[in-house]
């Protein structure tokens, strides 16, 4: 059902549209069981990144604080993509991936269960 | 000789100062002279048949106010000519009263606003009489708020710049979109929102923890205005359930509409009450009782008994209540995690529950707590130990609708964040629970426009795209952030007990 309003139309643009990025993209991306960090992250980055350098170089580094990140290997993460299962190929970029604007990626990593094997 | 002239009653005299002041008017179409009632799709035939909650006219109105002043005020006076700042439980009680400074307070003030409207906005007299007084009680709370407030803004970080920060911090969001998602609205469902949803069902929830954690931590000057409040608050939830049965006897096409505004702003005043929550369990260094036994309390008796007597209107519970239910073991605990990491950017403090408290916890919440929520903290303290105290560094995805992080967990696995995905116009959008995606795919063109602060901050609106940038931004300074030992509110603390003779942790 639409919006009900007052007046001829209503009609704006999108707060978070692409346009706003100036070429680059918002990712939002999370490694599951690892709750110690509370929520997805939000990433601005320009879309011909390889996937794996941004795995490499600026997802992992975020996970600073957990014991975890010095075992994690990404070629064994279970992938999803907007909660859809998805197979990417870590050696091509974003846009090869068809990761989107706003696109919202989350990553398993059997074997690494968060500590306790609790989410943590 | 003149007769003798003859008192009114009170009912006559309401008659006349109410309703015997209103007209049909002919000059212009009543329709343009109310021109938001209808468009909603309200559809009411008589509004003579609106039932006057409350039978009260100006005159008594300000006689009643003004003596509550003078109490109240004379109560404050004392309160800071005798230093009771000294008389709370610890100073870490203090962050309670903060989050309400920033974000409630400013409530009263936008409540205030939007009783106005709808005191002009509805073309019945009655409701728009009730409506008025509202406006003036809303005021009047957010003064009394300020006031009482502003005695610990001479001693405790946090309170300088509430407005500056309501207008601009990622976790004030929280509150302030709540009450805009509501004005932005017609009459109706302002009303609904505001009068019904959140001030007749949930508010038990909000006075509770904070009044009566008020009283039971000491701070007097909190639990004054409470009190001051608390007919103001009566007659303001008899408006709420008036409205309801209001609506829904006018015209059997209403049910619909309303039906669908209970499910929207039960989950959306569910969401906000989280926070109040979390100040409950966590901020209230002597506890009143758990969030999960409040809102069993006050949503699983009370709340469904309501409801149960709103079924002759063919009324139904609340969409997702019983998902609302399955949370009451998790969302206190979540909540603090992430205002935990996220302290850093926020004016207020927090820290690890003591031992003492991890076990009352244990207690309330049993074993989720005891397997998830204990070792993480035991993994932080630890950290916090090594002089590595845990704080997130990147922005997280924010709900599009109720615009907290996304901790939230799914319905039926707490170890897993929820993310639910709704496409408009080409752009995505995410939302914390199948709760909030609802009320987005029911009215995008209106979410779509929403302000998220992670979003904002990547574009560039914010200060700049870091987070110390952001934290510039907002005039926050580190002082009055991150880590409660250690701060200045802590090290203040301590010297008072210190001269006062009572060990800092000792309730006063």
């Amino acid at each position: 059902m639409p919006v009900k309003f007052v007046g001829d139309s209503y009609d704006f643009p999108c707060a978070n549209q692409v346009e706003n990025y100036g070429g680059d993209i918002n990712v939002y991306v999370v490694w599951d069981h690892h709750l110690i960090y509370c929520a997805p992250n939000t990433y601005r980055l320009p879309p011909d990144m390889k996937f794996r350098d941004f795995l490499e170089q600026v997802f992992a580094p975020d996970y600073p604080q957990h014991p975890d990140s010095d075992k994690v290997d990404w070629d064994q993460g279970v992938w999803q993509l907007e909660n859809e299962p998805w197979e990417p190929d870590l050696d091509k970029s974003f846009a090869e991936n068809g990761i989107a604007h706003n696109s919202f990626i989350r990553v398993t990593t059997p074997g690494l269960e968060g500590m306790h094997g609790v989410g943590n | 000789m003149a007769a003798k002239p003859r008192r009114l009653n009170l009912t006559q005299k309401y008659q006349l100062m109410t309703r015997g002041l209103d007209w049909e008017t002919t000059y212009q179409s009543m329709d343009d002279v109310f021109p938001y009632d209808k468009y909603e799709g309200i559809k009411i035939k008589d509004w003579d048949k609106w039932q006057d909650p409350f039978r009260l006219t100006m005159d008594a109105y300000w006689k009643y106010q003004a003596e509550k002043e003078r109490k109240l005020y004379a109560i404050l006076d004392g309160f800071a000519q005798n230093n009771s700042q000294l008389n709370i439980s610890d100073a870490r009680y203090m962050n309670a009263v903060k989050i309400w400074m920033q974000g409630v307070t400013p409530l009263e003030y936008a409540a205030f606003r939007g009783f106005a409207m709808l005191g002009r906005g509805f073309r019945g007299a009655g409701a728009r009489v009730a409506c008025q007084f509202q406006s003036i009680d809303e005021m009047r709370h957010y003064q009394t708020q300020m006031h009482a407030f502003s005695h610990y803004n001479k001693y405790f970080n946090g309170f300088r710049q509430f407005a500056r920060i309501r207008d601009r911090a990622w976790y004030l969001s929280i509150p302030k979109s709540y009450f805009e998602d509501a004005v932005t609205a017609g009459p109706f469902e302002l009303i609904t929102a505001i009068s019904f949803s959140f001030e007749y069902v949930l508010t038990n929830l909000l006075f509770m923890p904070f009044v009566s954690g008020a009283a039971y931590n000491g701070d007097m000057a909190t639990t004054t205005f409470g009190f001051s409040a608390q007919s103001d608050e009566s007659r303001h939830m008899t408006l709420g359930l008036e409205v309801i049965k209001f609506m829904l006897e006018q015209d059997e096409g209403n049910l619909p509409i309303v039906q669908q505004w209970l499910d929207k702003w039960f989950w959306r005043g569910y969401r906000l009450l989280g926070l109040v929550g979390t100040m409950m369990d966590y901020m209230l260094p002597k506890k009143v009782m758990s969030w999960r036994q409040a809102w069993e309390i006050y949503w699983e008796e009370s709340g469904m008994a309501l409801f149960n007597d709103l079924a002759r209107y063919g009324l139904r519970p609340p969409k997702y209540h019983e998902v609302a239910t399955k949370e009451k073991y998790r969302i206190t605990h979540e909540f603090w995690c992430t205002i935990y990491q996220f302290s850093h950017a926020t004016a207020l403090y927090t820290w690890i529950p003591t031992e003492e408290e991890l076990d009352w916890f244990s207690a309330e919440y049993g074993e989720l707590f005891d397997t998830v929520y204990r070792p993480r903290y035991e993994y932080w303290a630890e950290l916090d130990r090594k002089g590595e105290r845990f704080f997130q560094k990147r922005l997280p995805v924010v709900c599009n609708v109720c615009q907290i992080p996304i901790f939230h967990t799914m319905p039926d696995d707490p170890l897993m964040n929820c993310c639910l995905v709704s496409e408009y116009k080409g752009t995505k959008h995410q939302m914390c629970s199948q709760g909030c995606k609802d009320i987005f795919d029911h009215e995008p063109e209106k979410y779509c426009q929403a302000y998220i602060p992670p979003q904002q901050i990547y574009q560039g609106n914010c200060g700049g795209a870091t987070l110390e940038a952001y934290k510039e931004w907002l005039h926050i300074k580190d002082e009055e952030t991150g880590e409660y030992y250690g701060s200045e509110d802590h090290i203040m603390w301590e010297g008072w007990k210190a001269q006062s003779g009572k060990p800092a942790d000792a309730p006063a």
